[in-house]
């Protein structure tokens, strides 16, 4: 598995945990019909994993 | 994304006060959001009763209605969804009058809406799930067709409302009031959240919209935080750097000769597209490429290109003004003095804004306007935090609202004190608006906000109490 698919596997898990609301998951996963570097998928990984981290420790 | 102007005449010492009220509709059964044709429905019928349609130039859709009144145009349309319903009203001399018309005008539509089998909810985020693909909810506009492929993202606000509030702000006190409003945009939001129940769950956020605005939406356009930041990084040193800051990003759109454009290249920053002289390549609505170049007349609606929590109209008389000179202004941090005389209106919309609950919805801008009605005060209170902290009071207030400390204070010791502030502020007004804060202080004394309240319905009666507790 190359770096690209790593970081969508992570992401989809992420968006799939349920923390999230459901739009988020259809609309990230829907913007993958558009080429993404790594970058890019690295950006959108941080966001989730830093608002998770921020809610869950404030609980 | 500009409030209506108002024709009313006034001295230069009144501060006006507009309202743009976003509100998700529900079928009034399901309590599920509306669809494209429920949307079409409602204008045609207002259409019916003497509201004037408004069509999409590029999709030819019926989008809005407007009414003309004595006192300027209300403005019905929806923003990202087509169900969220935002009505725009010109700026009123006061609360009290806005109030009325808000009554009365929203009570119109409402009704036609009911009798269509929907209606609105007091609630900043639908709270039943979005079935299908939120692409059938996109309202049709011209707008986002040009934008659509660079905002990728954009769709994840479909869900999600905010009663924004436009209130007059000298050129002067600008500056200031953006960052004092700024950095307390998380404080404002500990009082007012009301964003809590999506999915018909309980969400980790009382205002969960803050979250919404926080996805990256788009891979592309430059600098992107400088532009939907929320809090921006830094604060501001005048509007010169106001504006260095925000144009250091992507025009997000163009209007040349009435078409809505962008430019191609997104590397371009706006900044870069006002002083280069060049012409750049631009794509329309229907994808064709054409040349532009900046003018003067470009900088009303580059002046306005930013959705941060403080966003800057300001309205230059364009044959007053040189696009060079008002350049080398920027460059010499000397804008204010050189826009002197040559606007017509300057004001900020407020954005960070929860829905209000029903029979509350002027406490919101009641509350913002005396704050920015008592400057002076507000900028002292605003010492308490530095910039970064006002950042993090955001993060944290929109997940936790009153039920938290920040700096070993609970965030109720500082609410009390920031609307006495506002208190004073409305009172030197002499309108009697400060009566709209009551229900703030009723808050403060139960410390809950309006989401605080939702989830308790919630425990107890699920999202259909909360739905009917929160339908119009």
């Amino acid at each position: 598995m190359d770096k690209k698919q790593q970081l969508l596997k992570e992401i989809t898990t992420y968006l799939e945990n349920g923390f999230f609301p459901d739009i988020f998951s259809v609309v990230i996963k829907d913007s993958f019909r558009f080429e993404h570097s790594e970058k890019e998928l690295k950006v959108i990984l941080r966001f989730l994993k830093t608002q998770m981290k921020l809610a869950e420790g404030l609980k | 994304m500009q409030a209506p102007r108002s024709t009313i005449k006034k001295n230069k010492d009144v501060r006006l006060v507009g309202l743009e009220f976003e509100n998700q509709l529900v079928y009034s059964k399901s309590g599920f959001p509306i669809k494209r044709k429920d949307t079409k429905a409602l204008w045609e019928k207002l259409v019916g009763r003497k509201w004037t349609p408004v069509y999409d130039k590029y999709t030819s859709a019926l989008v809005g209605v407007n009414k003309k009144t004595n006192q300027g145009e209300i403005v019905v349309n929806t923003d990202t969804g087509v169900c969220n319903l935002e009505v725009a009203f010109p700026p009123k001399k006061n609360l009290i009058e806005a109030q009325k018309e808000h009554k009365k005008k929203f009570s119109e539509i409402i009704s036609v809406a009911k009798k269509l089998g929907f209606t609105a909810i007091s609630l900043g985020v639908t709270p039943r799930k979005i079935n299908g693909d939120p692409y059938n909810l996109k309202t049709e506009k011209g707008l986002y067709l040009i934008i659509n492929d660079w905002l990728i993202r954009h769709n994840v606000q479909i869900p999600i409302s905010s009663h924004q509030v436009c209130i007059d702000v000298k050129i002067e006190d600008m500056t200031k009031s953006i960052n004092c409003l700024s950095k307390l945009s998380g404080l404002i939001i500990a009082l007012t959240a009301n964003s809590v129940i999506e999915n018909e769950k309980i969400q980790n956020w009382k205002e969960i919209r803050t979250l919404h605005w926080k996805v990256p939406i788009s891979n592309e356009i430059k600098n992107i935080d400088n532009i939907f930041g929320g809090i921006p990084s830094k604060s501001f040193k005048n509007l010169s750097d106001y504006f260095k800051f925000i144009w250091n990003g992507t025009p997000l759109i163009i209007i040349k000769n009435g078409e809505w454009i962008r430019l191609k290249d997104w590397r371009i920053t706006t900044w870069q597209y006002l002083t280069s002289g060049k012409e750049f390549d631009a794509i329309t609505a229907d994808k064709k490429t054409i040349k532009v170049k900046a003018d003067e007349s470009d900088l009303n609606l580059m002046m306005m290109l930013a959705w941060n929590d403080v966003k800057v109209h300001i309205i230059v008389d364009s044959k007053k003004i040189k696009l060079d000179d008002f350049i080398n202004a920027i460059r010499k941090n000397l804008l204010e003095k050189y826009l002197k005389n040559k606007i017509s209106t300057s004001y900020l919309e407020i954005r960070m804004c929860p829905v209000s609950p029903k029979g509350e919805e002027m406490t919101t801008p009641a509350f913002l306007l005396g704050l920015v009605n008592n400057l002076k005060e507000l900028e002292n209170f605003c010492k308490k935090f530095s910039w970064e902290e006002g950042r993090e009071m955001k993060n944290i207030l929109s997940i936790k609202g009153m039920d938290c400390m920040f700096k070993n204070k609970s965030v109720s010791f500082y609410l009390e004190q920031l609307l006495k502030i506002s208190e004073i502020g409305l009172k030197k007004r002499k309108f009697g608006e400060e009566k709209f804060l009551n229900a703030l202080y009723v808050r403060l004394k139960e410390e809950k906000n309006p989401a605080d309240k939702t989830i308790e319905i919630f425990k107890k009666e699920g999202v259909s109490g909360v739905l009917k507790v929160n339908m119009y």
